[in-house]
């Protein structure tokens, strides 16, 4: 109750002067370049072409486009298919690094490796793992029987997808797993311990007790992760460029392609979307981080 | 050594779930030049919040504060100065170290904040140390010394500055009882020797009564009493004062009022003579035989041997403690008498 | 079977499941990058150890391999040290000044870290080339200090929050101003936190990779991120062998931040995105 208070306006002055920086900052390098997106796909901004006042003209041409549509579509479904995977390796990484093991350290530092390489970088040497001619995983298929014919991973609509994902799921899991291990390390082991006396064995502990302890964690890190997934680019922009035919261009990729085409406004309107969608789920994310609740 | 008037100081916090809620409500104090001042009160009854005001820290709502004749803080001519301007210096309850630097960096910390030259530093962190008596400890961090060691520390970087005022926030509650003991004979001569003005803050009436050479009792935002030790124990001017200070507490009997036998009931005079009760100090009670006191009573319990004599006693349904030397012969449940002066009787209005 | 021989089991199984699966596309970059033939798995070829990719990409001034390397290290070496300094600056104010926008700053801010940078890059694109920034270093720093600031601020927030408040009255009466409370008092006492900040934001922004594709053009601000994903060969056949010896080169900076300091990240990230 009994907070610090000097004089009221020498305090504000101080504070903003010390905010000032971050804010600066943050508007002219995030909030403007927002707006400007923003403003951007109301208008006509293409190269060599006066610009012009659109209104909503970029929207209509967005909602009759059909490869918008299967731009979303694979946007939503990458995001649901990567994050449920991330998850579910996520929590059974974070399950283990929990366990007392041998060399835990060494574990953690190697769980951290496909975090940290930078996913353009990652992103070629599975395009080098998925080749059809040489690649590891065709040369593990041909040599176990699984198929008598090499896979066109990245040739194919499907193969792509599925190889998208699985570079996805192998550069995020880390990052679940992590903060999913905070969420356990949480737990009250007592809790773990008067359920053994009471006879449960170790999967009614797991959905008894770990699950639903770790239930407010689980959400704040799929909100998280489902924010990033549905932003992809740079690993589809490495890895299949949005091919073959288009079939991997998520709307990040989509919209980057109309502005290295030159047509800004088109590009910003499909950013704009991307922009409402991870805007929807941030909203949710704060509420459910307790932000706002830390910082009183 | 200055004196200190503060008058008519209010302080308001807002906030989201109570509202406005008025921390002080109009303290007026004069805090004598070189004294022993003790702000004493129950927690929060503002007294941290009184002397973050007058450090500089806090800032009133209303009010003046005067630190000899110069105004430091006045809400109407919008002055306030800083802690550095007024030339304060506190100790906390937490000692508030920084962890980070030896014992002689955190004494010379203000100095070098004020950009004295080296030399001196130097020669003050060393006289401040030897009357602290912790010139061995100036190369340790504060991590490896004891409460009391760090207690002397935040002590050494307060009376380095030579202050004009010394602000003490329960300095000695985070030390064990018997170190309290000895800090609190040693604080005193320390502000004796350097005459400082001195306002310690503390919830503990024992440390205010063998510390002060003044106490203000706070409760609620409200001063409710100011006087010398002897005058606040002796003569408390509302039930509040009576069962705050003195250890073990007054004993509060409910009663009736028989016949006036002074003046100090002059505050009866248009009060339902139900709404008194009378207070006796434990010590004022001498244990006699059965119908030889003022009252009977019956003794249920006496206190633990080899400690001071205490007994509990049970008289016309109110319970009573006892701190009687000599009791003769007399076992628990024995019917006794209670004599006691009747000037030794305080009467209080039951409402405040 | 006994439940703790299963859970010893799936320990067992989990911890070699860990280990390929994080450790195969890694350690097969390695592998590719002293291999001769990178096609060595076709029936015609075979698989010869050599040194001669490291060689060719680190002394070659065609591959630009340590242009990229030094602009990526400036970049985000720069960009971390400012983000940590202006979110120090800011924590502390929050967590020790009473203002309006307190609680807001920090939330819109995180509330920024959820924009798609694909909503920002088309007109930050605009912008950066009307500075005239574009292809230098500045055209990076400053987007990448905001990539790394929401997360910095939170790190220095739940940090500071931590200390105790009576550190800086003490310091008040002592006569210091807010500037020199932040440098003398608490900044020496975060080293931890800002230590975990400086790495996060760093890794943050070593691995960029769409600003700096959209802001640089070639080796003189280009990162090596980009630089290693448009690596193509001159004759339509891809130079596997240099862009893992590349590659491998490029990683070494951050898998030695992983090795030596892993515990301050976990703790960085872990408290920059979930609270409790």
């Amino acid at each position: 109750m009994e907070r610090s208070k000097t004089n009221i306006s020498d305090e504000t002055k101080t504070a903003y002067l010390f905010n000032a920086p971050l804010i600066i900052v943050a508007v002219v390098f995030v909030l403007v370049p927002v707006i400007g997106t923003i403003v951007t796909s109301l208008m006509r901004d293409v190269t060599f072409l006066p610009e012009k006042f659109l209104a909503v003209e970029n929207y209509q041409r967005l909602f009759s486009d059909r490869h918008f549509y299967e731009s979303l579509q694979f946007t939503l479904l990458f995001v649901v298919v990567s994050v449920s995977f991330e998850l579910v390796f996520g929590l059974a990484f974070a399950l283990l690094l929990n366990e007392t093991l041998p060399f835990r350290g060494f574990l953690r530092v190697v769980i951290l490796i496909p975090w940290v390489i930078p996913i353009a970088i990652s992103a070629r040497v599975w395009e080098l793992i998925y080749n059809f001619n040489y690649g590891i995983f065709n040369y593990i298929i041909l040599q176990l029987g699984i198929s008598d014919q090499p896979v066109s991973w990245l040739g194919s609509s499907v193969g792509a997808f599925i190889a998208v994902v699985i570079s996805d799921v192998w550069k995020t899991t880390p990052f679940m797993a992590i903060i999913l291990l905070t969420g356990l390390s949480a737990i009250n082991s007592d809790l773990y311990k008067q359920a053994k006396v009471d006879g449960t064995n170790f999967l009614q502990r797991f959905f008894m007790i770990t699950l639903p302890l770790l239930k407010p964690v689980l959400i704040v890190a799929l909100l998280f992760r489902s924010i990033d997934a549905i932003r992809i680019f740079d690993l589809i922009y490495v890895l299949t460029g949005g091919g073959p035919g288009g079939s991997t261009s998520s709307l990040s990729i989509y919209a980057f392609n109309y502005y290295v085409s030159g047509d800004f406004g088109y590009g910003s309107a499909v950013s704009v979307i991307v922009f409402l969608a991870a805007g929807l789920l941030s909203v949710l994310y704060i509420k459910f981080g307790k932000f706002r609740e830390t910082l009183q | 050594m200055i004196d200190i008037k503060i008058k008519n100081v209010r302080k308001n916090f807002f906030t989201v779930k109570r509202g406005k809620v008025e921390a002080l409500k109009g303290i007026d104090l004069e805090i004598p030049a070189g004294k022993f001042f003790v702000l004493l009160g129950p927690s929060g009854c503002g007294k941290s919040t009184l002397l973050n005001i007058i450090a500089g820290i806090e800032k009133p709502s209303e009010g003046e504060i005067y630190f000899g004749e110069k105004l430091v803080a006045s809400s109407n001519k919008k002055i306030f100065l800083s802690p550095k301007e007024r030339d304060v210096a506190m100790v906390f309850q937490s000692y508030a170290l920084y962890p980070h630097l030896s014992v002689y960096d955190n004494i010379a910390f203000p100095l070098k904040i004020a950009k004295l030259d080296k030399n001196k530093i130097d020669r003050k962190v060393n006289w401040a140390a030897d009357i602290l008596e912790i010139e061995s400890l100036l190369g340790a961090k504060p991590g490896e010394l004891s409460g009391g060691q760090r207690q002397r520390v935040a002590l050494g970087r307060a009376i380095v500055r030579e202050p004009n005022l010394l602000l003490l926030d329960e300095p000695l509650s985070n030390l064990d009882a018997l170190l309290r003991i000895t800090m609190r004979s040693e604080l005193r001569s320390i502000q004796r020797k350097l005459e400082l003005t001195t306002i310690y803050v503390t919830h503990d009436q024992t440390e205010a009564m063998s510390l002060g050479d003044k106490i203000a009792v706070l409760k609620d935002g409200v001063v409710q009493q100011i006087g010398t030790p002897e005058e606040i124990y002796n003569d408390p001017i509302n039930l509040f004062v009576a069962k705050f200070i003195g250890s073990p507490p007054m004993n509060i009997l409910d009663g009736k009022l028989a016949e006036k036998i002074n003046d100090k009931l002059n505050f009866l005079k248009d009060k339902n003579i139900n709404d008194v009760v009378a207070g006796i100090r434990p010590e004022k009670i001498n244990i006699v035989k059965k119908d030889e006191g003022v009252i009977n009573g019956k003794l249920k319990m006496t206190g633990p041997p080899g400690g001071e004599p205490l007994y509990y006693l049970e008289a016309e349904g109110n319970e009573i403690l006892a701190k009687s030397s000599e009791i003769g012969n007399i076992k628990e449940n024995d019917e006794v008498g209670l004599k006691f002066g009747k000037d030794d009787l305080l009467i209080f209005d039951r409402e405040n | 079977m006994r439940e703790d021989e299963i859970i010893k089991l799936l320990k067992a199984v989990g911890v070699i499941f860990l280990l390929i699966f994080c450790l195969f596309p890694f350690l097969w970059m390695i592998f590719i990058s002293v291999n001769k033939n990178p096609d060595f798995l076709s029936p015609q070829s075979e698989f010869v150890l050599t040194f001669k990719n490291y060689f060719e990409v680190a002394t070659s001034n065609k591959f630009h391999l340590w242009d990229y390397l030094v602009n990526s290290l400036v970049v985000s070496i720069a960009s971390a040290i400012l983000a940590t300094f202006f979110a120090s600056l800011s924590a502390y104010s929050i967590t020790r000044l009473r203002f309006p926008g307190r609680i807001v700053i920090p939330l819109i801010l995180l509330g920024f870290s959820m924009f798609p940078q694909i909503a920002i890059v088309g007109y930050l694109f605009g912008m950066i080339t009307d500075f005239g920034w574009l292809n230098t270093y500045a055209a990076l720093i400053f987007p990448y200090i905001t990539l790394g600031l929401p997360l910095a601020l939170w790190i220095m927030l739940s940090y500071f929050s931590q200390l105790s408040t009576e550190l800086d009255k003490a310091a008040l009466i002592d006569g210091a101003s807010r500037l020199q409370i932040l440098f003398k008092v608490i900044l020496p006492l975060s080293l931890p936190a800002l230590f975990s900040t400086f790495m996060l934001t760093l890794i943050y922004s070593f691995n960029e990779f769409l600003f700096a594709l959209m802001l640089t053009t070639d080796y003189h601000g280009r990162t090596i991120p980009v630089g290693i994903a448009l690596f193509e060969g001159l004759h339509g056949q891809i130079p596997w062998g240099y862009i893992m010896a590349a590659a491998v080169i490029a990683v070494i900076p951050v898998l030695l931040l992983i090795a030596l300091f892993q515990k301050y990240i976990i703790q960085g990230l872990t408290e920059g995105a979930v609270k409790g």
